[in-house]
């Protein structure tokens, strides 16, 4: 009805997109690259294309990786921070943290709500 | 006709379905309790502002209070305001106007802030927040008819402002100074006009209480007046006045007594114009209820208006500090009350009949249970009843807003990047399944990348948090509708569960900043 047409569903379509769209919830990657980009970032392209395109910018030297973490909840993990982090941006290691501690406490949270519905 | 809830059964949490089937009933039983009305929901649009069924219960009171200040030339039925807003009518360019007056946005549909206004200038327990009607030194209108129906109710004006209203006065102002001179009600001068302390006085009603309270001459059991001139004049204007400030104190407390600045009860000490009505029930009452009847002896007649009675009002906003003096804290009592659909059902039959009374009276419901004890949830029925529905309001909002925030955070992550501020500069991706990469320029200075990082951790956040309340709500659903349940056990588990809810939401409404004070 009226203005809820677009809210009625919310949690059913929030939850039923997320729920396609989502590829791996048993691992978490974080990566932080330092460097400008040598195309005009368009958000309209998607993570993926933009993605590929630090990963490339990166593999050509233009962009660098400061850190990289890939936690496994199987209970493996990868830590990963460059030896020249002194030329990094002084806050890069605490974006980064704080982007892992996101990444985890988001799936948790995720998670714990489809537990509530499963349960 | 008495309201009779729609389709009483919610049917059983449909366990055997996918999970986002079971999300799709937990929307669809949350878009049943807004489409029929059953909470105050402050409309997202003009479509839905006008919408009758969901809006009913705020449309009365926005057309009280429209009408209070003067901008409707009648009090309008339930009927006519409904034939009123289908139409668009008179209803709508009043708001228009009102908004116009107040400054605010003029769109002709009450939302929050509009909402809000209307209560800071009507509400008796509001707070008036007088300095922010003003332009520059100049009272907006809504200010000078806000004043006026102040003194009107207190009985210190003969009319409340009509359609007709242009500016009140300064001289307006004179019987309420007069007062203040007469019964010493205050140590700052209060001047005739709008003046800050002239206005903070006469929007602060616990002020004038505790004021009249100390008026007490404790020989005669009578007010301690000062007369300077007219004395049957004078006398007439303090018995007025103190008849008025009952009937306001007794409407807060949810007796039938109307605010109608009207003399006509006696005062201790001045001349008798006792008349048996409902001021004389509404005394009796509060002193058999209130104070146990110690005030009957004490003040050795009920039919007229003592001192000791503004003392017991004192006493009771005294037992409770500020910080305390949160209404809230009453839901888990107050829901204990109304655990029978058929009580629930009489509360909601007294709300839709009630318009502007509903939002007024709770902060002293608060200090006489504080002071009292539970007890006095019995003898305030009608205000135990507008606690409920506001109570379940409250929460209703913190569920409906967790799940909207679930569902732009989701969102806002398939989309994926993180608004985190120039993206020349620090530019964060996301994935479905939360994976992240950054990409940092050396360009960015540190304050991009501190915004960056806090855009990062608060996205995060509001999804943990509004997770965390949509879960609880699943678990409610879960836990009531093991079996066919009605909307009235859906209403008093909302209202029960007010004190676990608000701490999560004064958080969730920190991160995503919205503004109000409820």
């Amino acid at each position: 009805m009226l203005n809820l047409k677009n809210s009625i569903m919310a949690l059913k379509d929030a939850l039923k997109s997320l729920n396609e769209a989502v590829k791996d919830l048993t691992s978490l990657h974080v990566q932080t690259f330092t460097g400008s980009l040598k195309v005009d970032i368009d958000k309209s392209n998607g993570f993926d294309e933009l993605k590929k395109l630090i990963e490339t910018q990166s593999a050509s030297g233009e962009v660098k990786l400061v850190a990289e973490s890939l936690v496994k909840f199987d209970g493996d993990s990868y830590n990963f921070i460059t030896s020249d982090i002194q030329n990094a941006p002084p806050q890069a290691l605490d974006i980064h943290q704080n982007a892992v501690t996101s990444g985890l406490n988001n799936r948790l949270a995720l998670l714990e709500l489809f537990q509530d519905l499963i349960k | 006709m008495d309201f009779t809830f729609p389709e009483y059964s919610l049917g059983t949490f449909p366990l055997q379905l996918p999970p986002e089937e079971q999300a799709g009933f937990v929307d669809s039983v949350l878009a049943g309790v807004e489409e029929n009305g059953l909470v105050n929901i402050v409309p997202a649009g003009e479509e839905q502002a006008f919408d009758l069924r969901s809006q009913k219960i705020r449309m009365q009171t926005i057309a009280t209070r429209l009408w209070l200040l003067g901008y409707l030339p009648q009090k309008l039925s339930g009927r006519q305001i409904e034939k009123d807003f289908r139409r668009k009518g008179k209803v709508q360019q009043a708001i228009r106007k009102f908004q116009t007056e107040a400054g605010l946005t003029v769109d002709g549909w009450v939302g929050d802030e509009t909402w809000y206004a209307l209560d800071a200038l009507v509400s008796f327990e509001s707070d008036t927040q007088v300095n922010r009607w003003f332009a520059g030194d100049t009272p907006l209108p809504v200010l000078q008819r806000a004043a006026q129906l102040r003194l009107f109710s207190l009985g210190l004006y003969d009319e409340k402002p009509d359609v007709g209203f242009r500016e009140f006065p300064a001289s307006g102002f004179n019987r309420f100074t007069e007062v203040v001179r007469l019964l010493r009600l205050s140590s700052q001068v209060i001047g005739p006009g709008f003046f800050p302390n002239t206005l903070g006085l006469l929007f602060n009603q616990d002020q004038l209480v505790e004021a009249l309270a100390k008026q007490n001459s404790s020989a005669a059991g009578s007010f301690t007046v000062h007369f300077f001139g007219d004395r049957d004049e004078q006398e007439r204007l303090v018995n007025r006045f103190v008849v008025n400030m009952a009937k306001i104190e007794l409407w807060l407390l949810g007796f039938d007594v109307q605010i109608d600045g009207r003399d006509d009860y006696s005062v201790a000490g001045m001349e008798s114009r006792t008349e048996v009505g409902p001021l004389d029930a509404a005394l009796n009452q509060y002193y058999r209820d209130f104070e146990e009847g110690r005030l009957i002896r004490a003040a050795g007649q009920s039919n007229r208006i003592t001192p000791a009675f503004f003392i017991s009002l004192q006493k009771t906003a005294g037992t409770v500090t500020e910080t305390s003096d949160d209404p809230e804290d009453l839901s888990r009592e107050v829901a204990a009350l109304l655990d029978r659909p058929g009580k629930i059902e009489q509360a909601w039959n007294y709300i839709r009949k009630r318009g502007v009374r509903l939002w007024d009276g709770l902060r002293r419901l608060w200090r006489w249970v504080k002071r009292l004890g539970e007890k006095v949830l019995g003898f305030l029925e009608e205000n135990v009843f507008r606690a409920f529905f506001r109570y379940v309001s409250k929460s209703f909002k913190i569920v409906r807003k967790a799940v909207e925030c679930v569902a732009e955070s989701v969102k806002g992550y398939l989309r994926g990047f993180v608004e985190a501020g120039d993206p020349r500069l620090t530019l964060v991706h996301t994935a479905a399944d939360f994976d992240y990469t950054i990409l940092l320029n050396p360009a960015a200075a540190p304050p991009d990348l501190q915004f960056c990082a806090a855009a990062v951790k608060r996205q995060s956040e509001v999804f943990q948090l509004a997770s965390r309340i949509v879960g609880f709500l699943i678990r409610l659903l879960k836990r009531i509708l093991i079996g066919p349940a009605g909307w009235a056990q859906l209403l008093a588990e909302l209202a029960r569960s007010l004190g676990e809810l608000k701490p999560l939401y004064f958080q969730l409404k920190e991160l995503t900043g919205e503004a109000g004070p409820h």
